[in-house]
């Protein structure tokens, strides 16, 4: 699974490449996936349509990221690194409450930098949960402040969201035609049965 | 005159039976007399002979020696030798009587003399002589009842007299000096004169130059012993003879002697020198040759045993020459140097004194009181004169060197006018050079009056008055002293008046007095009074050197006086004090002590100054100082403060400043003093101004339009915080410690999402109401520290 996301980021980043300015977007990265009951799901918080190699680039952004607590509990954030070291050239942070998460990330870079380092598409942070219950729980994107090198505002063209399925621990993850003959043999049954 | 003649059987007897016939035939001579006085009209003229006579054995009893031509035999009868004795502490012949048993000495002369005297010390009783003429017999002693310590006994009138018995019973006779007038016909009267001419009236310095001597002997006889003298100028004997003469380079003479010199014959000498190097040879410097001639003949004019001529420094050959500045010397003899000469182009000294004349840019150096180059008070080195404990003056005193006297002994008035109220400075400026003579007796005073170092003021067309006091420090008659005086060029001989008998060459502008025979111990003077030239300019030096000259002295000596030099001044800016406190210093907290500068030209006395109405921010709770120089023996009588030099005070104010520095500059003070009259003086006097009234000068002042005592200074930009606008605060500078770091932006973002704090917080730098990680992205663009690092 871990795989395909990187196509999808990839393929992401290739489209775009430098032309006319792109629609700037945040996106869950897988946007839906299926966890075991006590298991861990990982969603990647994508920016794409900065510029690559030129501005507009990200100087600072602060997120908050709302789900439904009952299904996942956040577990950590992790920053992706082009903003800065997080250290020396970059400060962030962010909490973790019940049904929100806050993280933010601020540059030290010089804007020349910033548009130097960053691609056009590329991971914010990655968001980890522990599946606590059997369900389906939908990541959402609340605030969204972004700022270009300058600390002026960019502004989000749309958001996409997450969907973090999860199961009971002991059903084993079928796939789809297998449900079906199943749903086909329990019907057949009971087609018989009412004959 | 006084004394008593008398007939003697001891007369009769020694000339037998041959001698009652003359007796009985004889009238005693109508003219016959004792003489007490050696200024009689028998001796005018008399030949003096020091005694003892030069070669006396310390135990003879017996000696021969030959003056102008006379033999004289001296034998002593008393048994003890001729030459005194140490116990006397004198010099002489010495003539113990005891009884009238032929006791004592006898002399014999031989040809006789018409007139012979001795001039004495007693030591016990009177003495006398029994004098033998060829016409009387003269017995004279001191009369009865007159004081006889120093005598003078002598005859004449008696015929010529060819011997002599000195002795008096109960006497005890040192013979200093014997006198004696040879009979004519039988010795030479020879009227010996000297002259000398310079080669040049003046000369540039290092150059050559000379004085031609002629002697001559106008008769009618020969002359004999003829001894010539020259006294080059002073400093400039060099050490190789003249041809034929010989050479004193202690006592900076030259003598030829000459057995014999024919009546009516003449011979030249000559004397070279190399005038003097710049400044010691300057644009006032004369040059002064004295040539002198004594004999042991008779001379009948002692006038013209002297002759003076001078070498002056050739000032027409620089005139019109650039001046050096700061070489303080007058180049181009304008009477201006260095700063005071306007070739310099810079503020001239405060002499005349100008309140309105700048400061002086770059002021002279030296001592106090300065040499040759004629400043008479000067400040060393610097634009800031020197404390009062440095100043000192040096006076000369002739062969015993200099003796360096502390500042306030220089007072003008301190030593030529004893009268006023400076008894104290006086008795503690003293002279004396421990090892040498107390003083020296051979000086000059002027009125004007001078200061220690001789140097006074004076003015155009004044009148000065000179007196010159010489006197015999030896323990024989001086004969034939001559008293030498050279006009200074700036001085008007028509106006000259000379006193006590001197006489004036106005060829050479030279005054001579002569004193036949001066005696010791005596002192005595000569004076003259003159002019000041009417067009003389201000800053032109009167300059005046008295010399003395003893031509019989061993060897002939002659001594100059110590130079008297005013300096010419304009009426209307006479030296006076210029009194001002420039500065306190903190002894402890709250305890101040003050110096007091003094600017002019003038001494102060008991000189106090207060604080008077002070700024608020100067709390006063003492505020009168009183001043002294450092080596003041009594200032409590007499306190100086000395001109051009700073004066710390010898007692302290008291007061309480929020000033960080100095606040006395800026202080109003009320100065007294008094001069050597007692006559006070007010003055009241702000060294610096304060406009704003917070006692810090506002040449120091960080905000001299208002008043900020404490001199706050925030950003230490040289301005104080009184005068700067609000300081427009550094945006993004959240903490306002004056940068922007990352402690500024950790505030932002510590409280992003939350609204701003009015228009006016600094968290929210994109003014948009809410403080967002875009405020604190903005604001790291704003960072003063590479990589918004802390």
């Amino acid at each position: 699974m871990r795989d395909r996301h990187c196509v999808l980021i990839l393929a992401m980043m290739l489209l775009a490449g430098a032309g006319p300015a792109r629609a700037l977007i945040i996106e869950f990265v897988p946007a839906d996936q299926t966890v075991a009951l006590g298991g861990t799901a990982s969603v990647d918080v994508v920016i794409d349509g900065l510029g690559t190699g030129v501005a507009p680039s990200l100087g600072a952004f602060d997120l908050e990221i709302t789900f439904d607590d009952a299904i996942l509990a956040p577990a950590g954030i992790a920053f992706g690194g082009l903003l800065g070291d997080g250290i020396v050239t970059s400060v962030n942070g962010g909490t973790l409450t019940a049904g929100r998460t806050d993280a933010f990330e601020l540059s030290f870079l010089f804007p020349s930098e910033l548009d130097a380092l960053q691609p056009s598409t590329f991971t914010l942070l990655t968001l980890s949960f522990e599946a606590r219950s059997v369900g389906s729980a939908v990541l959402s994107l609340g605030r969204a402040i972004l700022g270009d090198g300058f600390g002026d505002p960019l502004l989000l063209d749309s958001a996409g969201s997450g969907t973090v399925r999860v199961l009971a621990a002991s059903a084993p993850v079928t796939e789809p035609p297998m449900l079906l003959l199943l749903g086909l043999g329990i019907g057949s049954a009971w087609l018989l049965r009412r004959r | 005159m006084g004394g008593r003649r008398l007939r003697r059987a001891g007369f009769i007897a020694r000339f037998g039976w041959l001698a009652v016939p003359a007796l009985m035939l004889t009238a005693p001579h109508a003219a016959a007399r004792g003489i007490h006085d050696p200024a009689d009209a028998a001796f005018a003229g008399a030949v003096h002979v020091p005694m003892p006579p030069a070669g006396l054995p310390a135990d003879a009893l017996e000696y021969e020696f030959v003056v102008a031509g006379v033999t004289f035999r001296l034998e002593s009868t008393s048994g003890q030798p001729l030459l005194a004795a140490p116990f006397t502490g004198q010099t002489g012949i010495y003539v113990e009587t005891f009884s009238d048993s032929g006791q004592g000495v006898v002399l014999t002369v031989s040809p006789p003399v018409t007139a012979i005297g001795f001039l004495g010390s007693n030591f016990d009783g009177c003495p006398g002589a029994e004098f033998v003429g060829a016409l009387d017999t003269e017995l004279v002693h001191t009369p009865p009842f007159t004081f006889c310590e120093d005598v003078f006994i002598g005859a004449a009138d008696i015929g010529d007299i060819g011997l002599v018995n000195i002795r008096r019973r109960g006497s005890l006779f040192v013979v200093h000096d014997l006198r004696f007038v040879p009979s004519p016909g039988s010795s030479g009267q020879a009227d010996l004169a000297i002259s000398v001419e310079s080669d040049a009236e003046r000369l540039l310095p290092d150059t050559a130059g000379g004085f031609d001597l002629l002697l001559d002997n106008l008769g009618p006889d020969d002359g004999s012993g003829v001894k010539i003298i020259d006294f080059p100028p002073t400093g400039l004997l060099s050490g190789s003879a003249p041809p034929d003469g010989v050479v004193d380079v202690t006592a900076e003479v030259v003598t030829w002697d000459r057995a014999t010199v024919a009546a009516g014959s003449g011979e030249p000498f000559r004397i070279d020198i190399l005038t003097p190097s710049r400044p010691a040879f300057g644009c006032k410097s004369l040059l002064t040759n004295i040539a002198a001639v004594s004999g042991t003949s008779v001379d009948p004019l002692l006038a013209n045993n002297v002759a003076v001529d001078t070498i002056g420094f050739d000032v027409q050959a620089v005139f019109g020459e650039p001046e050096i500045c700061g070489n303080r010397i007058d180049d181009d003899c304008d009477g201006q140097s260095d700063c005071m000469d306007s070739d310099c182009h810079c503020p001239p000294p405060r002499l005349p004194l100008d309140p309105s004349a700048p400061a002086p840019n770059c002021p002279l150096g030296g001592n106090i009181i300065e040499g040759p180059s004629g400043e008479v008070i000067v400040v060393s080195g610097g634009c800031e004169p020197l404390p009062a404990s440095e100043h000192q003056c040096q006076v000369p005193r002739g062969a015993c060197g200099g003796v360096v006297l502390p500042a306030y002994c220089c007072d003008l008035a301190t030593w030529s006018d004893p009268s006023l109220n400076a008894s104290q400075a006086l008795e503690a400026c003293r002279v004396e050079v421990p090892g040498c003579a107390p003083v020296d007796p051979n000086f000059k005073e002027s009125n004007p009056t001078v200061n220690a170092a001789g140097y006074g003021y004076a003015q155009a067309g004044q009148r000065i008055s000179y007196r010159i006091h010489y006197e015999n420090i030896g323990n024989a008659d001086a004969l034939n002293v001559q008293v030498i005086d050279v006009l200074d060029s700036s001085l008007d001989d028509a106006t000259l008046i000379v006193h006590d008998g001197g006489r004036y060459d106005p060829a050479r502008r030279v005054l001579i007095w002569t004193d036949p025979s001066l005696p010791p111990g005596e002192p005595r003077s000569v004076g003259f009074e003159v002019n000041v030239r009417a067009d003389a300019a201000p800053g032109n030096r009167v300059r005046n050197v008295a010399s003395i000259v003893f031509p019989n002295a061993e060897p002939p000596s002659r001594i100059d006086t110590a130079p008297i030099e005013h300096v010419l001044i304009d009426p209307q800016f006479p030296p006076s004090p210029e009194l001002s406190v420039v500065g306190c210093d903190a002894v402890a907290p709250g305890i101040w002590q003050v110096r007091l500068r003094n600017d002019g030209y003038g001494y102060a006395y008991n000189v106090a100054a207060s604080v008077v109405d002070p700024p608020a921010g100067v709390v006063v709770t003492d505020p009168t100082a009183r001043f002294a120089h450092d080596e003041d023996e009594r200032p409590d009588a007499l306190a100086t403060v000395i001109p051009i030099a700073v004066t710390s005070s010898h007692d302290h104010i008291a007061f309480t400043t929020a000033t960080p520095g100095d606040p006395c500059p800026a202080l109003t003070w009320r100065i007294r003093w008094e001069n050597l009259q007692g006559e006070e003086s007010i003055r009241e006097v702000q060294s610096a101004a304060d406009g704003d009234r917070d006692a810090v000068p506002d040449d120091v002042d960080n905000c001299p339009a208002v008043a900020n005592p404490d001199q706050q200074d925030t950003d230490r930009d040289g301005t104080g915080d009184a005068c700067e606008a609000p300081a427009e605060p550094l945006r993004c500078d959240i903490d306002l410690d004056g940068d922007v770091d990352r402690d500024d932006t950790a505030a932002i973002t510590a409280a992003r999402n939350t609204p701003a704090n009015g228009l006016d917080d600094p968290r929210d730098a994109d003014g948009d109401g809410t403080i967002t990680v875009l405020d604190a992205r903005q604001c790291v663009l704003e960072c003063t520290r590479p990589g918004c690092a802390r």
